[in-house]
């Protein structure tokens, strides 16, 4: 029998060697875009972090590029939000890119529905290595003294809301030199971001273009591997409790036969973290406290020395919800996780914790009862499925929704049905819990 | 459980009153006003339940006589039946539970047949009155409203859920509030756009910054140019004014150097050096004439001469002279004193020796025996003497306290023997008393037991009476039986006492009681046989007379056997009264006996103590005579040591120890004389020594002294020390002054030659700068130092207006400008140039300070990270909102639920009592209230009328009110018994508040109510009694009996 052979990934710099093209592809900065989704004030320390994290994210794109000596940075769309006005982010924006200039690195940047052409700009100078694309696609060589050894074909958005299907004002690229796409775009619908620029895998594939650098979905995601390379590289920096794990960029290798090598590279320097902690089984508040120091602890390990925003889910029934109810209870948890996480640095911030734990109830058991939780039990499953009950409840929610003042900040969170089943189990859980509070299990 | 029939023995107004047998399943009691209904009602209550706790006999007081309670039979729901009898008493009053058979039963029974109900749930649901039934009481007892208000439903926390839900819900949100969170979030919020609108301006005003700031760079350089320009020509004029002044200083110095003559060469320093060479020479003189002072001087020294140079040869003798000199001060002043303490010391000796005795002297001081064993003999026999004393006196004093212990218990012996004699011994021991105690409780049983027996002879009597229709009349009968009656009471009482008391009046009483009772017995049965031959009776009578006959033998059986009891001892039945007093008896005998026994106890005891005292007192008298022989003894032994040293027998040991003291005191006296003559010896010899040394030197030397005056010798000795000091210093400064004069010699020799160095030093000088004397030295020096100075002053000229210039020809071309210059009109030109470089300062200064101004706000724009903040707050807002909106959404659809549920629960779950209500109020308002209801979490009923409108008992009429409340409390009857023992309702005048037609409907219910509980119903109204008639009829029913009370 032969021996095995130990088939290694080149390194970096081999691959730097071998590379016909090295470039990184980026998106979605949003430099100093808010983080969403807080639902908490943040002490100094850490707000100071977040306020500056995509910064900070951006200004390691910049000295990754410098450091695997690419040669060029891509960027697709997004780059910051136009509504925010905010100099800040344009000036930084400008100084990384003049940073590249110096290390003889090109930029390429085409812009999203956040930073359309025709939203604000701060009239900055560009470096002259920054191509940046216009309402049209153009093809701009990679190298001006090797235009056949790669291009790009980019294009930005006009206006925020592009709703057209931009490839197919592409046509088919001819082969030829390596050629790389650029486009903010919602490939094959993704239901969780808005449907601007859409188009389907095919189309992308169909263009004829060797490598797609997508920008507009926040998770990175191959969509497809080689033939042509379709890639979302995701947001640099989560900014929301849903933006989870390593946020980054790939560093993308491409040799003389045209095969793309992928590395993914984290360049986010605060992370987001969602942790669950269940109460089945814990008789007392130290055994919950322990808990979740400890998988605060396992959260920190995770980061890889980052800093960590998290928000911990209290799920399941058990004894403790009692006291999870008492006023008061749930911010001393908080203040103690954070009294111990929040101060150091890198630090492990605690947004939030979430209280889904209810008391020891057998839902199953109790149904069957003649009792008048009983039939509570079965009016919340019938209002589920009844719609005249159903919109009953609704039209009994138009007080705060229809509100004059209130109802401009709720207009995108108004329930859907789907919703409203949710809500209804929720609404059970908070009757229940109250009924039957001390009902042994 | 039913009542069948009530027997009052005393409560309220009624006495011995017997109501039943109450079978049928209505029982109407009919009576005026106060004819006592409400007092059966209460007795019912009373013999079930007990008295109150508290004031009991005050609880419907026998007013008629008769024991205070009564007797209830009642039957179970199996048809058991039981005899309740309760009487006042402590506590709730004692119970008795019997069966028919005569079976006594425990409490519990009856709490059993009660339904383990108690009074208060009895008197709230079973047996009211009209009072009770208008209060709202009923809702508020705690045994009735578990039974109403969906206990155990689950929803017991629903009102507490509710109010929590809601002040959630509005601390999250409410409709027309302003204090939600919500609101407080959308302030906050519309404060974050306001301010972040402010900040938008920003970006334009950093475009407007910006072009400022490159117009001013502009300004800034033109101005900066035409400042260097001005420092141009301000150097140029500065540098012809400053060599202005050094041109001028060369031109004079040039003059000056004309007049002053030359003079090539002169020592450096010259005057410096000239004024130390005349200082040295000053010095070297000064040093030379002190030596030669020096030097005269110890000459003059080394001829002195001295006088009594000779006695520095007796140096020793004036060193033992001043050695000792002190010593012959003190020896010789204190010779006299010791002479004077030798001469006390010998008269203290012969003081001694004369106390001592006669023939005592210094040889016989010492030749007495002071030896330690002789001191510890004596010591022995003193001690030996010391104990036999007190040995004996110790005894004496045992044998007195014996005697008087013996004294006191004689006279206790004979004071117990006197109360022995005294008091009465008692005629009965314990045994007999408590065999009598046993026959007057056996006795007490009986007599009760023949009261009852009698009580019911009596009543059958009296019934037989009424069936009869006797000829003999009424009064004779009665006194025949009166007769009998007494002549039993009496016979009764004499055998008691007789039995009581014994001995001769057992048989008297026994004789006489019996007779008694014989003539007792005859003429109630000769009264019994007139009638029986004289009566015309009814039919009925003969189940009478049996029953009478039954009674009387059951007496006469009862009698018997107490006879048979009591006739080995002698005892009949005997009234409460006698019985009482032969009890106290017993117990007077009772404590005589205990006297008696006491008394013999104690003059046991006295006994005993007295024989022990008596032996104690011989001991101590043996005692005594024992220590006086031990005495005797020792005294004799210590006489013979005496005498065996020559010593007075009658000493005693303390004497010779004084004797020893005196003979030790001689002896010390003695050594102290002889010490003193020896010291005296000893300074004598001193003092003559001392003199011997003094005498020839004071002689030699012209010192006088007396010999027999010390003090004169002490002074000789004195002079001749000193003298001895004087002559040695004086021949001492002699010695000194020759070696002085050779140091002397010497130092003037290098005087000389310092002196003479200096002078020639000081001549070269004076050569080497061409004078002869030190004035014309000076006058040279000062003309070359002006010279110097000139030449000096030329060369720094020149110097610095090279610097000015430079080197060669521009120093000559500055020197030509300088010449033809008018230095004036540079001054005015450099001022000029001055304000105009002053005012380009200013401008500069402005521009510099705007540019800096304009830099910092530019950085500031970029750098500002207000924005992000309000930006990240604004986010945090809006999350807060939809989170809180979210909140209030899942609150408003549980309450929302929840009152849905509620209103589903009420509709179709109510309790049974609340059931079984609604059917009875239904009926008693003929459909107008439809339903009764116990609102979910509520402590409360509400009952629905036809038009669908709910209302609460408060919102009835009265009428309707005790309708309603009659309802629910046959519902919680239905709903007991459905449960527990049925138990009997019994009402009283509860429908007088009702109109006809609900009355009678009222009345329809009760009928229904009948067929599962026993319905009892007080009534003063006749209309009320034809309303149950009625009903009955209607219903289908037996009609109820009617009981006519009063």
């Amino acid at each position: 029998m032969p021996s095995a052979t130990l088939v290694t990934e080149p390194d970096s710099k081999v691959l730097r060697e071998m590379a016909r093209l090295r470039f990184v592809h980026a998106a979605d900065l949003h430099l100093d875009s808010p983080f969403t989704g807080l639902k908490a004030a943040a002490p100094e320390n850490v707000a100071k972090t977040l306020y500056g994290a995509t910064f900070a994210a951006y200004e390691n794109i910049i000295d990754l590029c410098i450091s695997e000596r690419v040669d060029a940075l891509l960027i697709a769309g997004d780059v910051y939000d136009s509504a925010d006005r905010s100099l800040r982010a344009q000036r930084k924006f400008v100084d990384g890119l003049e940073r590249l200039h110096d290390a003889g690195i090109r930029s390429f940047v085409c812009h999203g529905n956040h930073d359309p052409l025709n939203g604000w700009e701060a009239r900055l100078s560009y470096p002259s290595s920054c191509h940046r694309f216009g309402p049209e696609f153009e093809a701009v060589p990679v190298f001006e003294d090797e235009p056949g050894r790669a291009v790009v074909h980019g294009i930005s958005y006009p206006q925020r809301d592009v709703t057209e299907n931009l490839v197919r004002r592409l046509g088919k690229v001819e082969a030829g030199p390596f050629s790389i796409g650029l486009l903010h775009a919602n490939v094959d619908n993704d239901p969780n971001h808005p449907a601007y620029a859409p188009c389907t895998l095919d189309d992308l594939v169909q263009a004829g273009v060797d490598y797609w650098a997508l920008g507009h979905v926040h998770t990175r995601r191959v969509l497809n591997q080689q033939g042509p390379t379709v890639v979302y590289p995701g947001n640099p920096q989560g900014r929301h409790p849903n933006e989870t794990g390593p946020r980054g960029v790939y560093l993308v290798d491409v040799d003389d036969f045209g095969q793309v090598n992928l590395d993914f590279r984290p360049m986010d320097t605060v992370r987001w973290e969602r942790l669950n902690v269940n109460i089945v089984g814990m008789d007392t508040e130290q055994d919950l406290l322990d808990d979740l120091h400890q998988v605060m602890e396992d959260a920190i390990e995770r980061a890889e020395q980052r800093s960590i925003v998290v928000r911990i889910t209290l799920s399941g029934r058990g004894t403790l919800h009692s006291f999870l109810r008492r006023s008061g209870a749930m911010d001393s948890l908080l203040e103690d996780i954070n009294d111990r996480w929040a101060e150091q640095s890198p630090f492990a911030w605690c947004e939030r914790i979430e209280d889904e734990t209810a008391s020891p109830f057998n839902r199953q058991e109790r149904i069957e009862g003649s009792d008048f939780v009983a039939d509570l039990l079965r009016l919340c499953d019938q209002s589920k499925t009844d719609p005249e009950l159903l919109t009953q409840l609704r039209d009994s929610l138009s007080d705060l929704y229809d509100h004059r003042t209130f109802a401009r900040y709720l207009k995108d969170s108004v329930p859907s049905d789907n919703d409203m089943a949710v809500l209804i189990d929720e609404a059970e859980s908070i009757a229940v819990n109250l009924l039957v509070e001390d009902d042994p299990q | 459980m039913r009542i069948r029939d009530l027997h009052i023995d005393g409560f309220g107004h009624f006495a011995d009153r017997t109501v039943g047998p109450l079978d049928l399943p209505i029982t109407v009691f009919y009576g005026p006003n106060e004819a006592g209904k409400s007092t059966y009602l209460e007795f019912i209550r009373t013999v079930l339940f007990g008295f109150p706790q508290r004031l009991s006999n005050q609880h419907y007081p026998a007013l008629s006589g008769g024991r205070h309670g009564g007797r209830i039979t009642i039957a179970d729901d199996a048809g058991t039946q039981y005899a309740v009898q309760r009487a006042q008493g402590r506590g709730t009053g004692p119970v008795t539970i019997t069966t028919s058979a005569g079976e006594t039963l425990g409490d519990d029974v009856l709490a059993q047949v009660l339904g383990h109900h108690s009074k208060d749930v009895f008197q709230s649901i079973f047996a009211f009155t009209l009072d009770e039934l208008q209060s709202d009481d009923l809702l508020k007892d705690t045994n009735v409203n578990s039974q109403i208000y969906s206990a155990g439903m689950g929803a017991t926390t629903l009102p507490a859920a509710v109010r929590t839900l809601k002040s959630e819900k509005d601390d999250l949100f409410l409709r027309g509030g302003s204090k939600h969170q919500i609101a407080e979030a959308a302030n906050k919020l519309r404060d974050i756009e306001s301010r972040l609108a402010i900040v938008a301006n920003n970006a334009a005003e950093y475009g407007t910054l910006t072009a400022r700031l490159e117009q001013v760079e502009v300004e800034f350089q033109k101005l900066n140019d035409g400042r260097r320009e001005y420092e141009s020509q301000l150097d140029q004029q500065r540098r012809l004014e400053s060599a202005w002044d050094d041109w001028n200083d060369l031109v004079t110095t040039e003059q000056q150097l004309t007049e002053v003559p030359t003079i090539d060469d002169f020592p450096n320093d010259g005057v410096a050096r000239l004024e130390r060479l005349e200082e040295r020479v000053r010095a070297a003189t000064r040093e030379y004439d002190l030596a030669g002072e020096r030097a005269a001087q110890a000459e003059a020294a080394i001829r002195t001469q001295v006088e009594h140079e000779g006695i520095l040869n007796h140096t020793a003798d004036i060193r033992r002279l001043e050695r000792g000199r002190t010593s012959f001060d003190n020896s010789a002043h204190d010779l006299p004193e010791r002479v004077a303490e030798l001469t006390d010391h010998q008269s203290s000796l012969a003081r001694t020796l004369k106390e001592l005795g006669p023939g005592w002297d210094e040889a016989h001081l010492e030749g007495f025996d002071l030896s330690i064993a002789v001191r510890e003999e004596i010591s022995k026999y003193q001690s030996q003497l010391r104990e036999a004393t007190g040995e004996l006196s110790s005894r004496e004093s045992a044998l007195t306290q014996a005697e008087t212990a013996l004294a006191e218990a004689i006279e206790a012996e004979g004071k117990a023997e006197r109360e022995v004699e005294t008091t009465p011994k008692p005629s009965l021991d314990t045994n007999e008393i408590r065999q009598r105690r046993t026959l007057v409780r056996t006795v007490s049983l009986k007599l009760g037991q023949i009261d009852r027996i009698r009580q019911r002879v009596s009543d059958l009597r009296t019934q037989l009476d009424g069936l009869t229709n006797s000829a003999a009349p009424i009064g004779q009968k009665d006194k025949s039986r009166l007769v009998a009656a007494v002549s039993a009471v009496f016979g009764i009482g004499l055998l008691a006492g007789g039995a009581i008391l014994g001995g001769t009046a057992l048989p008297i009483g026994v004789v006489a009681g019996l007779a008694l009772l014989s003539i007792a017995v005859y003429l109630f049965t000769s009264g019994q046989s007139t009638e029986s031959a004289t009566a015309t009776e009814s039919p009925l009578a003969a189940p009478v007379r049996e029953s009478l006959a039954r009674a009387e033998a059951e007496l006469a059986e009862l009698r018997s056997a107490l006879e048979q009891e009591a006739s080995p001892f002698g005892l009949e039945s005997i009234d409460e009264q006698a019985l009482i007093a032969a009890e106290d008896s017993l117990d007077v005998e009772e404590a005589k006996l205990r006297d008696w026994t006491r008394l013999s106890e104690v003059l046991d005891g006295a006994k005993d103590l007295t024989k022990q005292r008596t032996s104690r007192r011989t001991e101590s008298r043996n005692a005594v005579d024992l220590a006086g022989q031990q005495l005797d003894a020792v005294q004799s032994a210590w006489q013979e040591w005496l005498q065996a040293r020559n010593i007075l027998d009658t000493f005693t040991p303390e004497t010779v120890a004084e004797l020893r003291g005196q003979v030790e005191l001689g002896r010390s006296q003695l050594a102290d004389v002889r010490s003193w003559r020896q010291r005296i010896e000893a300074i004598e010899k001193d003092v003559r020594e001392y003199t011997a040394i003094v005498e020839p030197l004071a002689v030699a030397f012209d010192v006088t002294f007396d010999v027999n005056d010390y003090r004169t010798v002490a002074a000789a000795a004195d002079r001749l020390v000193e003298l001895h000091e004087q002559v040695q210093q004086l021949v001492g400064l002699r010695t000194d002054a020759e070696a002085e004069l050779e140091d002397a010699e010497h130092q003037l020799e290098e005087r000389r030659t310092h002196l003479q160095v200096a002078e020639e030093e000081m001549g070269q000088l004076l050569e080497s700068g061409g004078s002869d004397d030190a004035e014309h030295f000076r006058k040279r020096a000062d003309l070359y130092g002006q010279r110097t100075e000139l030449l000096m002053r030329r060369r720094d000229a020149l110097g610095r207006l090279q610097r000015l210039s430079g080197p060669g020809e521009r120093l000559e071309s500055l020197q030509k400008t300088l010449h033809e210059t008018d230095i004036q009109a540079i001054r005015d030109d450099a001022l000029r140039v001055e304000e105009e470089r002053a005012s380009a300062d200013t401008a500069i200064q402005e521009l510099s300070t705007e540019r800096g101004s304009l830099q910092r706000e530019l950085a500031r724009l970029v750098d500002e990270e207000e924005s992000s903040k309000l930006r990240m707050e604004r986010n945090l807002l809006l999350e807060q909102i939809q989170a809180h909106a979210r909140e209030w959404v899942k609150r408003a659809l549980a309450e929302r639920l929840i009152e849905e549920a509620r209103k589903k629960f009420e509709r179709e779950r109510q309790p049974g009592v609340v059931r079984h209500a609604e059917k009875f109020f239904r009926e008693i308002t003929d459909g107008r209230y439809r339903q009764v209801y116990a609102p979910l979490g509520q402590q409360t009923i509400t009952v629905t009328d036809d038009a669908g409108r709910a209302k609460k008992p408060s919102q009835l009429s009265r009428g309707t009110r005790e309708q309603l409340f009659l309802s629910l409390r046959f519902g919680l009857v239905r709903e007991l018994g459905e449960r527990t023992e049925t138990l009997p309702v019994v009402v009283d005048e509860v429908l007088v508040n009702f109109d006809p037609a609900r009355a009678l409907r009222a009345a329809r219910a009760f009928v229904e109510l009948s067929e599962t509980n026993q319905v009892l119903v007080f009534t003063c109204h006749p209309t009320t009694v034809e309303l149950f008639q009625n009903a009955a009829v209607k219903s289908g029913v037996q009609e109820p009996e009617v009981i006519a009370i009063g």
